[in-house]
């Protein structure tokens, strides 16, 4: 009756000496095969014994059906949820409770390498749509009994499962159990994608551009967070995992750092950090140095800016706003644009950006070269993108406005917001700050293994943290 | 009224150590009186000795609880009459913010190009003061960590442009024209010191060796001191007692190679 007769509701009813018996199952849900082999035709072909209904119920639970994933639920919303998540039901007409069996079959996108974190040295695996799935991409990595997964189920109608993965012998209680806290404040209807969850997770009140919620869809990566004591939530139907606690520093570290020789690892942590810092002030330092401060650019790149703009109707400030505004209409367009019609949004940007605008005067050269640093650069911390998009507007109507003090004066308002920071009881600085020398072996430089390995430091051991 | 250490030690001093540098780079002949700023050298060593002595009593009061500061020692010691010291206290601190945007107003108005809405920068300036309050002692402290990094950084940069910049002939004996302008120096660098009486609000903020924290810290202070006086009278001899804010000039004549400016 609470399915109303949906399509997709199969029953198969089965007659054992009078009782009537049925298997509920819905379609496309379950591999029919293994319906078939492992609950149908047992039950079918043995001979039950027991004549009361609840007899014959243990005696089909215990001795016929060889399903291996068997659970006996008592309530009407267990079933449902069973049901709804691939599984079978095996009801007898005089029982109070069912058999829910672990036959799923629904349709699952194969294992490959995630598309937003390629690594050059490290596997090719990626989480998929599936919790069992990626479950078992962890478990595979990380083979230790202490690796334990606890599963809720969060969204009044979807009801997402959502999967709680830590070690227990390096989580912190503390951390865990708020978690778990604010994972039941999650009042949503539906939990369809990982990025729902993330403004339960923040610390309450936390107004800041950047999140205290790490996101990955790399199993590798996952095994290493959780081995440092944090947790990793995992979301049924997205391939996207995400991090607590997560710090300011962990946005400029990947798994192809560690694979890499020492030197090399570290000169591209500090190329990153480089590239933070380009895609983030570039455009307002141009904007603020073009317009207040021209003296203290070199006497020939003086000149090419003068001339460039000189030669243009806008201001510095409005066109370098309005080529960012188009290159961000551009980066949109880009990612819901059709796949047959991407080439031809590449040459439109192309032409229109890089060779018409600039030869028919309306936007100058280095403005364009600043632009395409910026983009190139923001690039390089994927993760940051967000934040990084925002704060170079900003920047770029405060250098317009006040140049390189006001640039100062707002890039350390920008950096208290994020001194203030926790993530669950962590500064979100640490280690920078509060500083820790030891700790800088895998923040300013990527130290070598014989380093690495002396002593493994735990999230919640981090200097200024308030949890144990 | 029981504070509980929230930062360390070093993060207390770091932040006292980037209000000095800050107020520091505006250090020139012309806003203390047409004073002679070699002589400032010892000024400093003078000054260096007599902190040391204005901070004594701050620390012994410090160490006779420990958890107090110095606002909850005189409502204890004084109950509600100790409110009228406090309430000094707090003017205090409102003349040494307003002195402080004063000089940077100051400072920008006379370095910046003028186009800039001066009013409007004090403004922003101000909010962001605000924010960081709002935010916590915490969130100051950690941001200093930050800004710490960054002006040592450009500190030394400055030093090494501006080391190839010195001629030995700039040097003039100290104290050739008397010591006025010791005295000058020396009265200029202990008025631009309101972070020691910072120091009797903050201390129980902070866990940590104190003692060691406030040697260095002034140590590292007077030394900065003597390390900008050195170098832009090295640099720039007489020149500089035409400039109003001469590290700033100065910054712009260093060069390091074939880097300038």
């Amino acid at each position: 009756m609470e399915f109303d007769n949906s399509a997709d509701l199969c029953i198969k009813y089965i007659n054992l000496d009078g009782i009537s018996c049925a298997v509920i199952t819905l379609a496309g849900m379950v591999n029919k095969d293994t319906v078939a082999i492992s609950v149908v035709n047992p039950i079918v072909n043995a001979s039950i014994k027991g004549e009361a209904p609840l007899e014959k119920f243990n005696y089909i639970k215990d001795y016929v059906i060889t399903a291996v994933d068997q659970t006996q639920v008592c309530t009407y919303e267990d079933a449902f949820n069973m049901i709804m998540s691939g599984f079978a039901l095996f009801a007898v007409d005089g029982c109070d409770s069912m058999i829910a069996l672990g036959v799923q079959g629904f349709p699952v996108r194969a294992v490959s390498e995630p598309s937003s974190e390629l690594m050059q040295r490290g596997s090719r695996e990626g989480l998929v749509e599936s919790v069992n799935m990626n479950m078992t991409l962890i478990r595979k990595r990380l083979k230790s009994p202490k690796l334990k997964f606890e599963v809720v189920n969060l969204g009044y109608t979807s009801q997402t499962a959502v999967c709680l993965c830590y070690m227990t012998n390096k989580v912190s209680e503390n951390i865990l159990n708020k978690i778990k806290e604010n994972l039941s404040k999650v009042n949503l209807d539906m939990v369809m994608e990982a990025g729902y969850l993330v403004p339960y997770l923040e610390d309450d009140g936390d107004f800041s551009l950047f999140s205290s919620v790490g996101m990955t869809e790399r199993p590798d990566t996952i095994c290493g967070k959780i081995s440092e004591g944090r947790v990793v939530i995992l979301i049924d139907g997205t391939p996207n995992a995400l991090i607590v606690p997560y710090l300011f520093v962990e946005y400029f570290q990947h798994l192809d750092d560690y694979s890499m020789h020492t030197y090399f690892a570290t000169f591209t942590r500090w190329l990153k950090y480089l590239a933070f810092f380009m895609s983030t002030l570039l455009p307002g330092l141009y904007v603020g140095v073009s317009t207040f401060n021209p003296e203290i650019l070199p006497g020939p790149i003086l000149n090419k800016i003068a001339l460039a703009v000189s030669t243009t109707p806008f201001s510095l400030m409005t066109e370098t706003i309005f080529i960012h505004l188009i290159y961000e209409i551009m980066r949109e367009a880009g990612l819901r644009i059709p796949r047959p019609l991407g080439h031809a949004v590449s040459i439109v940007g192309a032409l229109v950006i890089g060779e018409t605008a600039v030869s028919s005067g309306l936007i100058g050269g280095p403005t364009l070269m600043v632009v395409a640093l910026t983009a190139i650069s923001s690039y390089v911390i994927p993760n940051l993108y967000e934040p990084i998009s925002i704060l170079k507007f900003v920047f770029i109507i405060v250098g317009g406005l006040l140049g390189i003090w006001g640039i100062m004066i707002i890039f350390t308002a920008v950096l208290v917001n994020i001194s203030s920071k926790k993530s669950y009881g962590i500064p979100f600085t640490s280690p920078i700050a509060p500083f820790k020398f030891f700790a800088m072996r895998d923040v300013l430089t990527r130290c070598g293994w014989s380093f690495l390995s002396k002593k493994n430091i735990k999230v919640q051991d981090f200097p200024g943290s308030e949890v144990k | 009224m029981e504070k509980r250490p929230c930062i360390s030690s070093g993060q207390i001093f770091s932040m006292l150590f980037i209000s000095k540098i800050v107020i520091s780079m505006t250090y020139g002949s012309l806003l203390i009186g047409d004073s002679d700023i070699w002589d400032h050298l010892v000024s400093a060593v003078v000054s260096f000795m007599l902190t040391f002595l204005i901070i004594w009593p701050i620390y012994k009061l410090f160490s006779m609880d420990e958890k107090m500061n110095i606002m909850d020692n005189i409502y204890d010691l004084m109950g509600k009459c100790g409110m009228i010291l406090i309430f000094i206290y707090v003017v205090y601190y409102l003349v040494i913010c307003f002195h402080t945007v004063a000089v940077f107003n100051n400072f920008i108005s006379n370095a910046v190009n003028p186009p800039i809405s001066i009013t409007f920068l004090t403004f922003v300036l101000i909010i962001c003061a605000c924010y960081g309050s709002y935010k916590g002692l915490e969130a100051l402290a950690r941001t200093s960590t930050f800004i710490l990094i960054s002006t040592i950084f450009s500190i030394v940069i400055l030093g090494i442009s501006l080391f190839s910049c010195v001629e030995p002939i700039n040097f003039t004996p100290l104290m050739y024209s008397g010591n006025e302008s010791v005295k000058e120096g020396v009265v200029y660098m202990i008025s631009q010191s309101p972070c020691v009486l910072a120091l009797a609000v903050l201390l129980p903020m902070g866990k940590g060796n104190k003692k060691t924290g406030i040697f260095v810290w002034n140590f590292l202070v007077y030394l900065l001191f003597a390390m900008i006086i050195i170098l832009i009278i090295g640099s720039m001899g007489n020149f500089v007692y035409t400039q109003l804010f001469p590290v700033y000039t100065a910054a712009g004549i260093g060069k390091c190679g074939s880097f300038k400016h």
